[in-house]
């Protein structure tokens, strides 16, 4: 890769542009690997496609950015508390809006850092949440017999089957 | 008019130029994305144990997701297990726990006669690089020395716990968070354990033993910004010589506390002990000097009394300092018996730039005789000092007494900015508001007092208080 190229320009799913600094899409395993396989250059017309939609692609980028600085710096932990708050008011989001498409993207960029705390919030969401919600949420089909359930229910007393 | 307010008030406006349209149909409720199973288990991962084990009932597929949890929390949710109950419990998933690293174990439990079962949890804990540990013990566990060795550790919580210092402490190099509770501490494990933590964030002491004077010394840490002390008996001496410390709490006896120098502090917090007897100032005189910086601020009235004007070598005279960056002061109306209104207004008049003030009556009595209606009254009744940025005041507990109707008098007539004054009732109904007759009366008493052409006083019971809060709530 050209060495005096600062951001790149991505496409979502949608077929949107994106740019992204080249130190932000460092934190993407595969497009870190893009960056050292092909020659982007001003003059370079291939724009690889990301197959995240576009409205998640932004809020992606936006982490990204704000994570590279501390990422590529080496691990400097001052500014590690501000980037903790950083992601808890990033991560008030609407689940049934984005935030199971950005745990996709993250899963899908190979982000660990985004991937966990997506996960992570995800999960807190989830506590208090009954079997039944639980199921109807993450579309998972009930294939418990009436017997088995009725055991299940003997067994974990405490759980909220309704 | 002052009346006891409903809940919530909504006002909508519309300016003369907009037009109102008909709201458009809602859209349809999103429907969330499919998650592929792998995704499922590791998002479920994330679930504390017990939420974790219930997940596995959804379906066949994820019966057994709880074998790969990473949050082993067994606290206050499993405070209805006894000993064994509990034991066989996390026995059995330490047992089945299939996951590579451990992000966090938490026990609270009665360490006796299971300490080898404790000792081998903690093993695997140490195995799979766990970032989290707490335990709270019921009664004293020695913890030996190669946990602390533990080089993974970003937060250790330990509490009832016998410290067992390596000789060479190699551990908790990452350690960010660090809370000791109701242990014995010594100098030596103190500053072991300051020098070795070089990325702590949080230092969380309460209700610890062995320590007369505390040093706590850290110039070499920018990340060290939270300092916590609370209950430590025999403590007399609190040194701080940490320059990047942004935010203090202490909750205990009157002690003396000493920075290295005054700190750009962003919060502090003194909850100090009631005391029997008249308060000596000295302990205090050098402490509020060194918040000159602090930016949020709670206090107890036994803060405040040592501070108050009075006879000082024969001369009455008051203190002078100044809280000149304090923008939001809570005062705790707790001790302190002989703190008076006149007590509070001046030291409001060392807070220049102060624009909410919360007071928290509580069940304080202001002890105000002879001295009070000679003295301190007449000078409260000519107090010169205005208010000038203070925009919102609340008074919690607020009984309309002969004396916080003096304090209430004092802040309306010298703040010619205010915007808001709330009063919140006792929560035990305590008051001399009886009649609706009373509502009127103080209303227009409270209203010729005003001096803001803006200010609106409002009036709940304690029950229905969804006003602004203090930033600091209780922190134990």
């Amino acid at each position: 890769m050209s060495s005096s190229v600062e951001a790149i320009t991505v496409l979502s799913s949608d077929g949107d542009e994106f740019k992204i600094t080249v130190s932000a899409a460092k934190l993407s395993k595969p497009l870190n690997w893009m960056l050292e396989d092909v020659c982007f250059s001003d003059d370079c017309d291939e724009v690889p496609t990301i197959e995240v939609n576009s409205k998640t692609l932004v809020k992606v980028i936006e982490y990204c950015e704000k994570h590279a600085p501390r990422a590529n710096s080496g691990a400097s932990d001052s500014d590690a508390e501000e980037l903790k708050k950083w992601d808890i008011e990033f991560m008030k989001m609407d689940v049934k809006d984005i935030l199971f498409h950005i745990l996709m993207a993250a899963n899908y960029l190979h982000m660990e850092g985004l991937y966990d705390l997506a996960c992570q919030t995800a999960a807190d969401l989830m506590k208090g949440m009954t079997v039944s919600q639980i199921r109807k949420i993450f579309h998972i089909k009930n294939d418990f017999s009436s017997e088995e359930q009725e055991q299940l229910r003997r067994q974990h007393p405490g759980c909220s089957f309704d | 008019m002052l009346s006891r307010q409903p809940l919530k008030k909504v006002k909508i406006e519309c300016g003369e130029d907009q037009t109102v349209f008909d709201a458009p149909p809602p859209p349809p409720p999103a429907v969330p994305p499919q998650l592929n199973e792998d995704i499922l288990d590791y998002l479920f991962s994330f679930l504390p144990i017990k939420e974790a084990v219930q997940v596995g009932t959804v379906s066949r597929r994820f019966k057994n997701t709880w074998h790969l949890n990473q949050m082993l929390l067994f606290g206050p949710d499993f405070a209805r297990f006894n000993q064994k109950e509990l034991v066989d419990v996390v026995e059995r998933v330490f047992r089945f726990n299939r996951t590579p690293e451990i992000q966090a174990f938490c026990l609270h439990i009665d360490p006796r006669g299971i300490e080898v079962l404790i000792n081998n949890w903690l093993g695997i804990c140490a195995l799979k690089r766990i970032k989290e540990l707490e335990l709270e013990f019921s009664q004293p566990f020695l913890l030996e020395s190669h946990y602390l060795n533990i080089t993974t550790l970003q937060t250790l919580k330990l509490t009832y716990c016998e410290i067992q210092m390596p000789q060479m402490l190699t551990g908790l190099k990452f350690l960010n968070i660090l809370v000791l509770a109701r242990l014995t501490l010594t100098e030596n494990q103190l500053q072991t354990l300051l020098s070795n933590c070089k990325l702590l964030n949080t230092l969380d002491i309460s209700v610890c033993f062995g320590l007369e004077v505390m040093n706590i010394c850290v110039k070499d840490n920018n990340n060290f910004k939270t300092l916590k002390i609370a209950y430590c008996a025999g403590l007399e001496d609190l040194n701080i010589n940490v320059p990047s410390l942004k935010s203090i709490f202490y909750r205990g006896a009157v002690i003396r506390i000493q920075f290295e120098k005054a700190l750009p502090l962003k919060e502090a917090y003194f909850k100090f002990f009631p005391s029997r007897g008249y308060l000596l100032s000295h302990k205090v005189d050098l402490l509020v000097i060194d918040l000159y910086y602090v930016t949020v601020l709670t206090v107890t009235s036994a803060f405040i009394e040592p501070l108050a004007p009075r006879m000082r070598n024969g001369v009455y005279r008051e203190v002078f300092f100044r809280l000149a960056k304090v923008r939001e002061l809570q005062i705790l109306m707790e001790g302190g018996m002989f703190c008076n209104p006149h007590d509070i207004a001046v030291f409001l008049k060392s807070c220049p730039t102060l624009e909410t003030l919360f007071i928290d009556l509580n069940s304080y009595i202001f002890e105000c005789g002879l001295y009070w209606k000679l003295n301190e009254k007449p000078l409260l009744d000519n107090f010169q000092y205005g208010f000038h940025r203070l925009r919102f005041v609340k008074l919690t507990g607020f009984k309309f007494a002969e004396y916080e109707i003096e304090l209430v008098k004092v802040l309306l007539q010298k703040s010619v900015n205010l915007e808001t004054m709330v009063f919140i009732l006792p929560s035990d109904h305590r008051t001399l508001l009886d009649r609706p007759s009373d509502a009127i009366y103080y209303n227009q008493l409270f209203r010729s007092w005003i001096v803001s052409p803006i200010a609106k006083i409002f009036l709940y019971e304690h029950s229905n208080d969804e006003t602004m809060a203090p930033s600091h709530q209780e922190f134990y």
